[in-house]
């Protein structure tokens, strides 16, 4: 059930309790965007919280986690990005949660800069767009076999709606969060080809008016800024400017560079 | 002594020197930059910061913000909320030429200007 992606590449990265408590949720999915580890093993799922850090995570409540791997400037990445996902998942947008995803080149890293999470250039939406809508499609598909299997009907017999499986034929419906509580997901990721993508005229949320996930919180106060953390014991630095040419320090607590 | 003192990190800390508003607050119910406000200038009255304008989000300047999706990157809109609600409880139907005259005391980098006089705008209709 469990298949851990690239945890040997992974074991120097420290994964933050927040991860863990996502991945212990419910339903959780990664893939490998870019790099050596994109081609073996792109698709991984987990019940257990281990070491695994998910680009998506569905709860047995229905609610749905998507990581956001672009820095949020004010430039609606963090509501884009995941918007991606959520559209070709067919997810119920009013059930996403979206969390800035830790930094994790290998896991999170921008295909168009080579890997790094970096957030620049009008880059991060043309760069994950197609990754992110077939991911997006792929997971939809492992919810839509595990209902087949559950209900004993025939895969295209199955449709979704927002955050639902329906199949129509005799009226059954199972939520995603329902196929969480029970899913199996596959070793290999299932094949999804471009043309299998949603047409735009599909779209239910691409292109369309969407709230700003990052809104609410700052007309209130609460959006988290860097200058607002504060931990115990922190220290403060700051860059001092030479008053004259070539100045050389006074004093230092560092060991004299070699010449 | 607001942010580090008292942990309320929704006050921003722009300029230092009473320029830029992020840092915007009401002494006894008027705006003041708290970054220019001793400690010792305001014994006996009341400090409200943008935790303080409402419990939920509910006041009608941060409804109007949200409907006209006023931020970007954010970090000035604390203060210019706060600038904002002092103009309308002086003023509860301001003209535009009012409202752009009273918020020129906070800058925003993002250039958000025209959402916020349009916020301000149906705040003042909607309140």
């Amino acid at each position: 059930m469990t298949t851990n992606i690239a945890t040997t590449s992974l074991n120097n990265t420290s994964i933050s309790r927040r991860q863990v408590m996502i991945g212990a949720a419910g339903l959780s999915f990664a893939f490998v965007l870019s790099g050596p580890l994109a081609r073996a093993a792109t698709f991984a799922s987990e019940r257990t919280g281990k070491a695994l850090s998910p680009w998506v995570s569905i709860a047995p409540d229905g609610t749905i986690t998507i990581m956001s791997a672009a820095t949020e400037m004010g430039q609606g990445s963090m509501t884009s990005l995941p918007l991606i996902v959520a559209e070709e998942l067919d997810a119920d947008w009013s059930k996403v949660r979206v969390v800035a995803a830790p930094p994790i080149d290998a896991i999170y890293g921008n295909p168009g800069f080579g890997g790094m999470m970096y957030t620049a250039g009008s880059n991060a939406v043309r760069s994950y767009y197609q990754p992110l809508r077939t991911f997006g499609a792929q997971v939809r598909r492992v919810l839509l076999d595990n209902a087949a299997n559950k209900l004993g009907v025939p895969v295209d017999e199955l449709t979704t709606e927002p955050s639902v499986v329906v199949h129509a034929k005799s009226g059954r419906r199972l939520s995603y969060g329902e196929i969480a509580a029970f899913a199996q997901v596959p070793d290999r990721p299932p094949e999804i080809k471009p043309e299998q993508l949603k047409k735009p005229s599909q779209f239910r949320l691409i292109g369309k008016d969407v709230m700003r996930v990052d809104l609410p919180g700052k007309v209130n106060g609460t959006a988290p800024y860097a200058i607002d953390v504060q931990v115990p014991g922190m220290l403060y630095g700051a860059c001092s400017a030479r008053r004259s040419r070539a100045p050389r320090p006074t004093r230092s607590t560092n060991p004299r560079p070699e010449p | 002594m607001i942010r580090e003192g008292l942990k309320l990190t929704g006050t921003k800390f722009g300029c230092g020197t009473g320029l830029c508003g992020a840092c915007m607050v009401h002494i006894d119910g008027k705006r003041a930059f708290s970054c220019q406000t001793q400690v010792s200038e305001i014994a006996g009255k009341s400090v409200t910061t943008i935790e303080g304008l409402s419990a939920d989000s509910s006041h009608p300047l941060q409804k109007a913000w949200l409907a006209e999706q006023v931020p970007q990157c954010g970090y000035c809109q604390s203060g210019q909320i706060m600038s904002a609600a002092d103009l309308l409880q002086q003023n509860p139907k301001p003209t535009r030429a009012q409202i752009v005259a009273h918020m020129s005391a906070n800058l925003c980098r993002c250039g958000t200007y025209q959402r916020i006089v349009r916020a301000v705008e149906r705040a003042a209709r909607e309140a």
